[in-house]
C-alpha cells in the first residue's frame, strides 16, 4: 500500500485511504491546551455554543507556562482553566505537577497510533511514542474539543536515518541540533519526520523525547519513531491503554531520505537568535555565560538530570552564574529528590525551580538582564525568548550547560568525560 | 482609499514569539492592546505605521515557532488587511485562517516597503500599483476561504453545526 507511518495512522482516524496532500477531517484520540493557550481555547469553545466536550477523558488542561502566576493577568487565565475544568469534567493539572509534555504521556494519555493535537508548538514530543502528534492553535484545539475531531492536511514524510555510535559527551541534543542545522527552521515545514537507526535504537526513551521535541524547529508537523521494545515497556509502565504499533510499509513513498553517521559529532550549540544557527561548541568555547538553565520540555527529564549531576557533583558554579534547574515533572522531582540529585545541584549553588517551564517561556523565573547571555537546554533561542529583547540565548545538551555553569563561559563537557558515563 | 506594504527589517524565518512577546500573550486579553506590541523586540514602533487595510509583506516560513493564536489575533487586531509573504509555517497558517486573517503566499521580492498594494481575491492576484506590476498568489483552499468569508472557524462551526460538512 506504500503508506508512511502518518499516512497510515490518519487513514485510522479518518476512515479511508490518505495520501500526502489530501484533506481529511480526523477522529482525534486525545487533545489539551496549556496556559498560554487555555484561555482563548475556552473562549472560543464558547463561542460555539456546543452543550458539552467530546470526551471528559480525552483532554485535559495543564497549567506549566507561568506556574506558580507571577501576575494578576496569568492569575486570572489559571482561574478560568479551573473553573472550565470543574465545569466540563476535564483534568486540569495545577501548577507544580510539571510541563504538559512530560505530564501527559507519563499520565498514561498517549500510546501508539495514536492521533494527537495539542495547544502547544512541542506536542511533536510523543512522536517518539510512535503516535502522530502535532501542534496547534487554541481555536482548533476548542473545535476538537467540541467535536473530538479535526480537519487535517496528510503530510509528506522524510526518512532520517542516523546512525553510528556516539562518542562520550555526546547526546540525542547534540543529535537533533545538528539535524536541524543541517535541514534548517523551515527545511521540514508542512512535513512529518520518521526516524530510524542506530543511534535511535540505542536511546533511552528521555533522549527519544528530545528528538521528536525539536523537530518543530524545521517546521516539521510530526517526528515519529517506531515502537520497539523500550516503547512498549515505557508504556506498559505509565498506561492502562492498549498500544496499537504503526509500521510503515516497506514501499513507502518518501519525500526524501536523509542518512547521517553521528560517530564523530561533537557537542552543538544553537547560536543566537535562531535555532538552526548551529556549530561545534569549540567555535563558541569561551563565550561568558551569566545563566545556566537546564530543564524544560526537551531536556528536564530524569536521564538529563542524571548526566547534570554527574557533572555538578562535588563542585560550585563560577562566580556570578546563577544556575536554573526546573525538572519537568512532579514525578521526575521526586525521583531526583530520592536519587540525591536534588542535593548535588543545591550543593553546586543551583536553584531548583518547581516543575513547569520555568524560565523558558520568559515570563518568569530567570528573565535575563539587558546584554545577558544564557546557557540553555530548551528548544529555541528566539531574541526576547526568555523576557529580554536585549539578551542572548545559547543552546545546548545537558551536559555541556552543566559544564558552562561551572566554567562561567561555554565549556566542552567532554574535558568531564570520566564523570560522564 | 490607498494601502501600503509594510516590510520589516528581518526578511525571512520570523516566528511568533516576534510578533507578539511572551511577556503579554500572558498578560493582555484584549485584541487592541495586543495589536500596540507586535514586533515590539524587532522594531519597537512598527505598529505605529500601520493604517487599518494595510499589508505586511515578507520573506520565507513567517510565524515559525510558537503556536500562540495571539499572534494572528494581534496582526488581525492591527488593521492589517492580510499577510502577503513567500511561505508560511503550518501551525501560523492554521491559526490565521481560524481567526479570519487572510494570508496570501506568493513572490514577494518585487514589493518595497510603502509600495501601494491592491489584493485581487478573484483573481488571485497581487497588484502593485507603485510598481505597475500584478503577482499571481497561490490559491486559497476553498475550506479556508469560508472561513475567511464568515469571520472565522467558529462562526463557521456555529453555522454548519459542526464539522461534517468541512472539507
Amino acid at each position: 500500500m506504500r503508506q508512511t507511518i502518518a499516512e497510515k495512522i490518519l487513514s485510522e482516524h479518518c476512515g479511508k485511504r490518505a495520501r500526502s496532500g489530501d484533506i481529511v477531517i480526523a477522529k482525534v484520540d486525545f487533545c489539551f491546551g496549556q496556559d498560554g493557550t487555555s484561555g482563548m481555547i475556552i473562549d472560543s469553545f464558547r463561542k460555539m455554543g456546543v452543550k458539552d466536550v467530546f470526551s471528559s477523558r480525552r483532554a485535559c488542561m495543564v497549567i506549566d507556562h507561568s506556574a506558580p502566576s507571577p501576575n494578576i493577568g496569568v492569575s486570572a487565565i489559571h482561574a478560568k482553566m479551573r473553573g472550565f475544568g470543574k465545569e466540563y469534567g476535564v483534568p486540569v493539572f495545577d501548577i507544580g505537577s510539571g510541563v504538559c509534555h512530560q505530564v501527559i504521556p507519563e499520565q498514561g494519555f498517549v500510546t501508539c497510533g495514536d492521533l494527537v493535537l495539542g495547544a502547544d508548538s512541542h506536542t511533536c514530543t510523543y512522536g517518539a511514542l510512535n503516535t502522530l502528534a502535532t501542534g496547534v492553535g487554541s481555536t482548533d484545539l476548542a473545535i476538537t474539543l467540541a467535536s473530538g475531531k479535526n480537519w487535517l492536511k496528510v503530510p509528506e514524510t522524510i526518512k532520517v536515518i542516523i546512525d553510528g555510535e556516539l562518542p562520550k559527551g555526546v547526546f540525542s541534543k547534540d543529535v537533533v541540533l545538528n539535524i536541524v542545522g543541517d535541514i534548517g527552521a523551515d527545511g521540514a515545514t508542512y512535513e512529518a519526520m520518521e526516524f530510524y537507526g542506530e543511534v535511535i535504537d540505542d536511546f533511552s526513551m528521555d533522549a527519544r523525547f528530545t528528538v521528536s521535541n525539536m523537530v518543530v524547529e524545521m517546521g516539521a508537523k510530526c517526528g515519529i519513531m517506531r515502537a520497539d521494545r523500550k516503547t512498549l515497556a515505557w508504556l506498559k509502565k505509565h498506561s492502562s491503554r492498549e498500544p496499537k504499533p504503526v509500521e510503515p510499509d516497506n514501499d513507502a513513498r518518501y519525500a526524501e531520505i536523509r542518512e547521517y553517521d553521528m560517530s564523530e559529532l561533537a557537542p552543538q550549540v544553537a547560536r543566537p537568535h535562531t535555532v538552526d544557527n548551529v556549530c561545534d561548541i569549540e567555535e563558541v568555547e569561551g563565550t561568558p555565560i551569566n545563566e545556566v538553565y537546564i530543564g524544560t520540555c526537551t531536556n528536564g527529564r530524569m536521564e538529563d538530570l542524571k548526566i547534570a549531576a554527574s557533572i555538578l557533583k562535588g563542585k560550585k558554579t563560577a562566580p556570578g552564574i546563577k544556575l536554573i534547574i526546573t525538572p519537568a515533572s512532579r514525578d521526575i522531582y521526586l525521583h531526583a529528590m530520592k536519587k540525591g540529585l536534588i542535593g548535588t545541584f543545591l550543593e553546586a549553588g543551583a536553584v531548583v525551580n518547581n516543575p513547569g517551564c520555568g524560565p523558558c517561556v520568559g515570563t518568569h523565573q530567570g528573565v535575563l538582564a539587558d546584554g545577558e547571555s544564557a546557557f540553555s537546554t530548551a528548544n529555541r533561542n528566539f531574541k526576547g525568548r526568555m523576557g529580554n529583547p536585549n539578551s542572548s540565548i545559547y543552546l545546548g545538551s545537558p551536559a555541556s550547560a552543566a559544564a558552562t555553569a561551572l566554567a562561567g563561559e561555554i565549556a566542552d563537557p567532554r574535558e568531564f568525560s570520566r564523570r560522564l558515563k | 482609499m490607498h494601502n501600503y506594504a509594510h516590510r520589516l527589517k528581518i526578511e525571512d524565518d520570523i516566528n511568533t514569539d516576534y510578533v507578539i512577546s511572551g511577556r503579554y500573550k500572558f498578560k493582555i486579553q484584549d485584541p487592541k492592546e495586543l495589536a500596540k506590541h507586535i514586533f515590539e523586540d524587532m522594531e519597537p514602533a512598527f505598529h505605529e505605521r500601520i493604517k487599518k487595510g494595510d499589508f505586511l509583506v515578507t520573506g520565507e516560513n513567517f510565524g515559525c515557532g510558537s503556536s500562540r493564536e495571539q499572534a494572528p489575533v494581534a496582526l488581525k487586531a492591527s488593521g492589517l488587511k492580510a499577510v502577503i509573504a513567500r511561505s508560511y509555517a503550518r501551525i501560523f497558517y492554521r491559526n490565521a485562517f481560524n481567526v479570519g486573517l487572510c494570508l496570501v503566499e506568493c513572490e514577494t521580492r518585487f514589493i518595497d516597503d510603502m509600495d501601494e498594494i491592491e489584493l485581487d481575491m478573484e483573481h488571485n492576484m497581487v497588484k502593485n500599483l507603485t510598481k505597475g506590476i500584478n503577482i499571481d498568489f497561490k490559491p486559497i483552499p476553498r475550506i479556508m476561504r469560508e472561513f475567511l468569508e464568515k469571520g472565522g472557524v467558529v462562526e463557521y462551526f456555529k453555522e454548519k453545526k459542526g464539522f461534517s460538512e468541512l472539507v
